[in-house]
This record gives structure tokens, sequence and C-alpha cells, in this order.
């Protein structure tokens, strides 16, 4: 045994607090030198008191590692004394070690151990106790004989003699056993050694945050553990499609499929872009970043928006709903019912009446009521008791009544300013049936199959009734249809005032005229006999009969210049005189060709009444609907003239 | 209804109500076809009449223009056969009235001594 010299080569740094002695110039782990645990650092300069530094260990060449902390001031650069532990120090003091190792409790626990059958495996149980176990066991783990599914298959082996195990895999309440016999009695099992442990609680499972991934990328689950449980963040894709981003912000960086508003329209991108709007143009344009997915419309002229009902029926007309001018609703009005100006019109018979009433047209309707003389204008006579005695009206005075009928005044302030004249109908005798006033308009046709108002202007003395009805009369000769007649309403007469009765008069299709050409529409204003004060004085004026049920006019009656209705009562009936003065250059009989003012509705029947002066023999021939001859034969001298008053009638 | 017939044009001259009517032979007259419920009770529309000729003027020396001489010489003779009279009213008057009396006796006169129809020749009326 040797002992090595001290080692004194490079310098050392070290500092006041660490174990680690760097070295410079030193070769402390080459081999020959060696540094070893438990070699110690002398004779360091500076260091007086804090030599003997003992060596834990030699990093490296340049580096040691000191057992303690160097306790010395802080040095640089400079030397130092190694000095080697001999050889004989560290075996002595490994062999204390050793005997101190060996002389504990667990040798002897080791040494007590059994190993009889091989195949054991010592096993500390405790401090210096210890056991031995199979080593099958060890690498089998749980050891049975047979394996049954619950403790009710376990007695299939309760005859098994001792020592015989079972593992039972569910004992009843989740967990496994295994149960040995204890003695070779029937059934005398053991308790159960559990192998598993109880079905524990369901761990808490918690969703985590979701994040929405970019379109086409994998989906993925993310589990965090958490008390009880574990968190699970969940990472799922986009799927494919647009991705709205709202207005168009240049700054934004836009990717594929987002869809933008720009100008009123939406762009989707066409690939990744920023800061390249899409087009401003109206109509908007295709662009290399974005693609038009919906352009705006064209700008209205209003400044509001109108929103409409859920649903509506064709063709209807929408109107404004309310006063806000932003909502619309259904009018209930078809198209095909306004007034058409530009193609035929589609009204009904009854609509038309409707239309032209509500229009409110009754200045601009001259002739709109079909009555002729409403007014009583023209009297062929002063007064009478039946026959034509007012201008187109037919009295009848009903059997065993007796009735005046007269023209008069219609003065009194109740009656439309423009009436002159009225009716005055005096029934001093109110007979067994009733008077009728009777107003033949031409034609059955007339106001056929629509809806008409029929107004009179009346007042009696004392209270009383007027019936008023209408007849379709189809005329006569050859095979005409039968009268048709409406209902036969009734007003109540007293106060002078206004009375509007409707009615709706049917259609003529399919009806057979009469031949003799004097079909009419009858207007029949009747006073029953059998009337409350039958033999009041009653006033009529203003009568008329027109289309449509008038509501808004206030007087359908539309007033005619006297001329007028003068020249449409000619058309039924005229009266005229025609004089001849003939001189005496003649010989024989002579003729006098007169006009008529109206042509007439038919040849009519004439009277004529001659005075003469030198002449006789006056009559009429060549009578036609425009005019008629008079003659007469003058004397054989003197001066001749002829006058003939004659009448010419022509009515229904 | 008194229904006095026909005219000369094919109206009918009929009295309804004390007056008198012209009415046209048309059905379209309401008169006209009373006088047809009248017609189906059995009556009949009386025809037409002509009215008498009108009377006229004939100068005399129309009258005597007309004849030969020999029928001036014959109808002087009748003259101055006639009464004292009538002479004096053929000699006094300018021109005969064909609805006078007396001319009706010129006509009777003339024929008797001319013949019927020389006596209308020579009594016609004067053309214009």
């Amino acid at each position: 045994m040797t002992v090595k010299s001290d080692y004194t080569s490079g310098t050392i740094s070290l500092t006041n607090g660490s174990a680690t002695v760097t070295g410079s110039g030193t070769a402390w782990a080459q081999p020959g030198i060696d540094v070893q645990e438990g070699d110690t650092l002398l004779n360091i300069p500076g260091a007086q008191g804090f030599n003997g530094a003992v060596i834990a260990a030699a990093v490296s060449d340049t580096e040691l590692t000191l057992v303690l902390p160097w306790e010395g001031p802080t040095l640089a650069g400079v030397t130092y004394r190694l000095r080697f532990q001999p050889d004989g120090s560290r075996v002595k003091a490994e062999s204390r070690n050793l005997i101190e190792m060996l002389s504990g409790p667990n040798i002897p626990a080791f040494q007590a151990l059994d190993g009889t059958g091989g195949d054991k495996i010592p096993m500390f149980t405790g401090t210096g106790a210890m056991t031995v176990i199979s080593r099958t066991d060890l690498i089998a783990g749980v050891h049975y004989d047979v394996q049954v599914d619950t403790l009710a298959d376990r007695d299939a082996y309760d005859a098994e003699p001792a020592g015989f195990s079972v593992l039972v895999s569910d004992v009843g309440d989740g967990r496994s056993a295994i149960y040995s016999k204890v003695t070779n009695t029937l059934a005398d099992w053991s308790a159960p050694a559990y192998i598993t442990g109880p079905v524990g609680p369901l761990p808490d499972v918690e969703v985590g945050t979701t994040t929405t991934l970019p379109p086409g990328s994998p989906a993925s689950v993310t589990p965090t553990p958490i008390p009880g449980g574990v968190s699970l963040a969940f990472g799922i894709p986009a799927g494919e499609g647009f991705y709205w981003e709202g207005a168009y912000n240049p700054a934004t960086a836009y990717q594929k499929d987002d869809v933008v508003r720009f100008n009123g329209s939406t762009f989707i991108a066409l690939q990744a872009t920023t800061g390249n709007s899409p087009s401003g143009a109206f109509p908007p344009v295709d662009t290399a970043f974005w693609a038009v997915l919906a352009s705006k419309g064209q700008d209205g002229l209003g400044t509001g928006d109108v929103v409409g009902p859920n649903s509506a029926v064709d063709g209807r007309i929408a109107s404004f709903d309310g006063t806000t001018g932003k909502r619309i609703e259904d009018s209930g009005v078809p198209v095909g019912k306004v007034l058409r100006f530009d193609q035929a019109q589609v009204l009904a018979a009854t609509e038309k009446a409707w239309a032209r009433a509500n229009a409110e047209v009754g200045i601009l309707s001259a002739f709109r009521s079909k009555v002729i003389s409403g007014g009583f204008d023209f009297f062929r006579q002063p007064s009478g008791s039946s026959g034509y005695i007012a201008e187109r009206w037919l009295f009848s005075p009903g059997a065993g009544a007796t009735n005046t009928i007269s023209q008069a005044d219609a003065n009194n302030a109740a009656y439309p300013p423009y009436v002159r004249k009225s009716l005055f109908w005096q029934r001093s005798v109110a007979g067994t049936s009733p008077s009728q006033l009777i107003q033949k308009i031409e034609n059955v046709n007339t106001l056929a199959g629509r809806r008409v108002t029929v107004e009179i202007w009346a007042g009696s003395s004392a209270p009383t009734e007027l019936e008023v009805y209408l007849a379709q009369v189809f005329g006569t000769g050859g095979s005409p249809s039968a009268t048709v007649n409406t209902s036969v309403q009734s007003v109540n007469t007293g106060a002078p005032g206004r009375y509007r009765l409707y009615f709706d008069l049917p259609a003529i299709s399919g009806k057979v005229y009469g031949t003799n050409g004097d079909d009419a529409l009858w207007l029949v204003l009747r006073r029953p006999h059998n009337a409350t004060n039958p033999t009041t004085g009653m006033v009529i004026t203003a009568v008329s009969i027109s289309e449509g049920e008038v509501v808004g006019d206030d007087i359908p009656f539309d007033w005619r210049d006297l001329a007028t209705v003068r020249s449409q009562c000619d058309r039924f009936y005229e009266t005229g005189r025609t004089q001849m003065n003939l001189g005496s250059a003649t010989t024989g009989a002579f003729a006098y060709a007169t006009q008529f003012r109206q042509v007439k509705r038919r040849v009519p029947d004439m009277t004529s009444a001659f005075s003469y002066s030198n002449a006789s023999g006056g009559g009429l021939n060549s009578i036609s609907v425009t005019d008629f001859n008079t003659f007469a034969t003058p004397a054989a001298t003197g001066n001749c003239y002829f006058i003939c008053n004659w009448t010419a009638d022509a009515e229904i | 209804m008194e229904v006095h017939g026909y005219t000369e044009d094919g109206s009918i001259e009929v009295t309804i109500d004390g007056v008198r009517w012209t009415v046209p032979d048309d059905m379209s007259s309401p008169k006209r076809r009373q006088v047809a419920e009248w017609e189906e009770l059995g009556n009949a529309i009386p025809p037409y009449e002509p009215p008498p000729p009108a009377p006229y003027v004939l100068y005399k020396s129309t009258f005597i223009r007309r004849m030969s001489v020999q029928e001036a010489e014959t109808m002087e003779g009748v003259l101055a056969a006639a009464d004292a009279k009538l002479r004096l009213l053929f000699n006094s008057v300018e021109y005969f009235v064909s609805d006078d009396p007396l001319f009706a006796d010129l006509r009777a006169a003339v024929a008797t001594a001319l013949g019927q129809q020389r006596a209308d020749d020579l009594l016609a009326p004067e053309t214009v």
C-alpha cells in the first residue's frame, strides 16, 4: 500500500457559502490523480483557520464539491494543497460500515426464512420481519379452483373438501370474492375474500368549453380531470357554407365563403382578402375577391317600408291599413270590380248600378230618371177625373171613386227648389178599388235586371197611404209573356217630404214581347180605397225612377228645362193648329201638310176640329209619325180659308 | 163608340166618348184595338165613300164658246122658249156656279136639247 503525495497543480477559487471549488490548471479527475471522496484541501492562503476542507467528489478536472459549504472568505486564484486520504483509512471505514449494516435485525429475519419446495420469494413484512410467497401466487394473482358467476352457483361445490376455493364473480353487490371450504362439512364456506372493491359512484363528467373549428378540420375532445370526474372540452369544425360577417369592413381579414353586406347587396368572398371592397356599382358585378350573392333592388320612390298581411287573395286590391303609410291590407275589392276605361267592364249589371249610384253622378246624368214629366209641368187640361190629365200620366179613378186631378204650384218650401208644379189629387169618394196614377215608360226592357230607386216627393193634408209598385208589361198582340209585378211598397204621407223606395226589377231574358209595340215598364202610384183618411188631398211631384240604390245623391230627380220636357211629351201626345188661307183662285179640294214638332213613337190617333171660310169638308189624311195632311174643299167663289185644331195621340 | 168608316187613305174615322178620331189602321193604336174588339162583335167598318164633287164656277162666255154655231142656234131657241124669269137670269149672270140649283136646271135643259154628253162637255169645269 502506498500513499500519493499532495497535489498542488493550478490554483483554486472558493466562494463563501458555496460547496463548489473551481480549479484552474488542475486535473483532479485524471487517472493517477483521481481525487476521491474524503480527500482534503489544505494550506489555502488567506484562509487560515479554515483549512482542511473535506472533498465530497471530483466533478471534473476543474471542479470539486466539498462535503460542507466553504465557511472561509471568498478567494480567487489562490494556491492550495490537496492531500489524498490513505487507502488503509478507506478500507477500515468501509469495513466498519459493512459490520454496522450486517448487525441489523433484517439479516437474522432473512436467515430464518424456509425455502422448502422452492419457487419461494422472500418478502419483508416489517422491520426485521420477513416471509416467503409462492412465485405462482405472485405471477397468477388470485388463486382459486373454480369460478362461478353468482353466489347461488357456488352451491354446486358445497361438498368439496376443505381448502377448495371458489371465485364468485358477483356476490350480489357487484364485488367479486373467493370462498374456501373451511372443513369438509357440507357448505362450510369461509367468509368472502373480496378481490374487487364495491362499485364506486359514477364519475362526474362536465362539458367544458366548445370551440368552433375551421371548416374541414378534425373534431377534438380534450379531457381535464376535475374533482370526482372529468371536464371535456370539445372542438367542433364549422360546416362548409356561408359565414355571415355583417357589414363590410375594409380592416377585416375575410376568409373564403365569408358573406358581407355592401351598398345594399350581399357578397361572398371567393378567397381570403383584406381591404378589397366588393363592387359598388349598380347593379353590382363580381370581382376577383367577391361574388354577388344577392343584388339590391332598384330604390323605390317612397320614404317608408310597407308591410303587408301574411296572406292575400289573388287579384285583390291592396289599401292602406291605418294612417302610418307603412302598412297595407286587403281591400276586399277584386281588380275586376274597379271601373275600367281600357277594356270591357266586367261588373255585373247590379254592380254597375251600384257603381253609378256610388259615383254620385246625378248632376251629370241628364235623363237619368226614366220618368217623363215627373214634375207635372204639362197638363192636357186644367183638371179631370180620368185618363191623361197630366202629360204622360194616366189616371184611373177606381171603381166607384170620385177624383179630381189638377195641376198645382209646388210652392211648399219642403219641395226641391227647382220643382215648379205638382199634381194635386183630391179624392172625394174612395170607391171600392184603388185609384191609380200610372206612367208607362216606353220599352219593358227599361232597367230590367237592375236595382232601381223610385223617389217621390209628396204630402197630404192628413196622414194616408200611397202605394208604389212597378210592372213589366210585355204588351199586346201575339202571345206576350205575362206581366211581372214587383212587390208593392207603401209610404205614409203627411207633411211634405221625400220618399225613396228600392225595387229589384227582374231580368227579362226569355220573355216574349207583344207584336203591337206597346211593351212598357209601368210605374204605378195608387191610393188604396180603404186607406187611412182616403179622401184627403194629396200633392205629388218630382217623381223619378233611377238605376241603382240611390244613397249619395240628394236628389235623383234630374231637372229638365221645359222645352225638353215638352219635347219628350210630344213624342207621345201633341196638339196643334193648322190654318190654310187659300184666297179665291182655286177649284176643288186641296190639302196642306203639317209637320209634327216631335216624331211620334207610332202613327198617332188624331182628332181634328175645322172652322172655315168659303170652304167645307175638312179632314185629315196621310198621317205618319212625322206629319199629316189637312184638307178641305173650298167654296166655288170667295176667299176661303180653314183652321184645324188637331191632336195627335201616340201614347202607349 | 161609333165607327164611321174608312177614309180615302185607309184610316178609320171613329167617335169615342164624344170625340171623333182619325185612327190609323194599325194595332199599335189602342183605339184601333178598340175598333177591333168592336169588329169581333160582328160589326164591319163601312167602306170609304168619296165626298161630292167640289162646286166650281163656269163663265157663261166659256159655255157659249164651247158650242158650235148650230148648237148655239138650238140653245138660243131653247132659251127663247123659256119663261121670262129664267131668260132674264141667264142674260144677266157672268158665270154659273155648279152648286147653284139653277145650274142643275141648265144642265137638264142642255141635255134635252143637245144630249147628255154634250151637256157634260159644255158645262164641265174650266181648265186652267
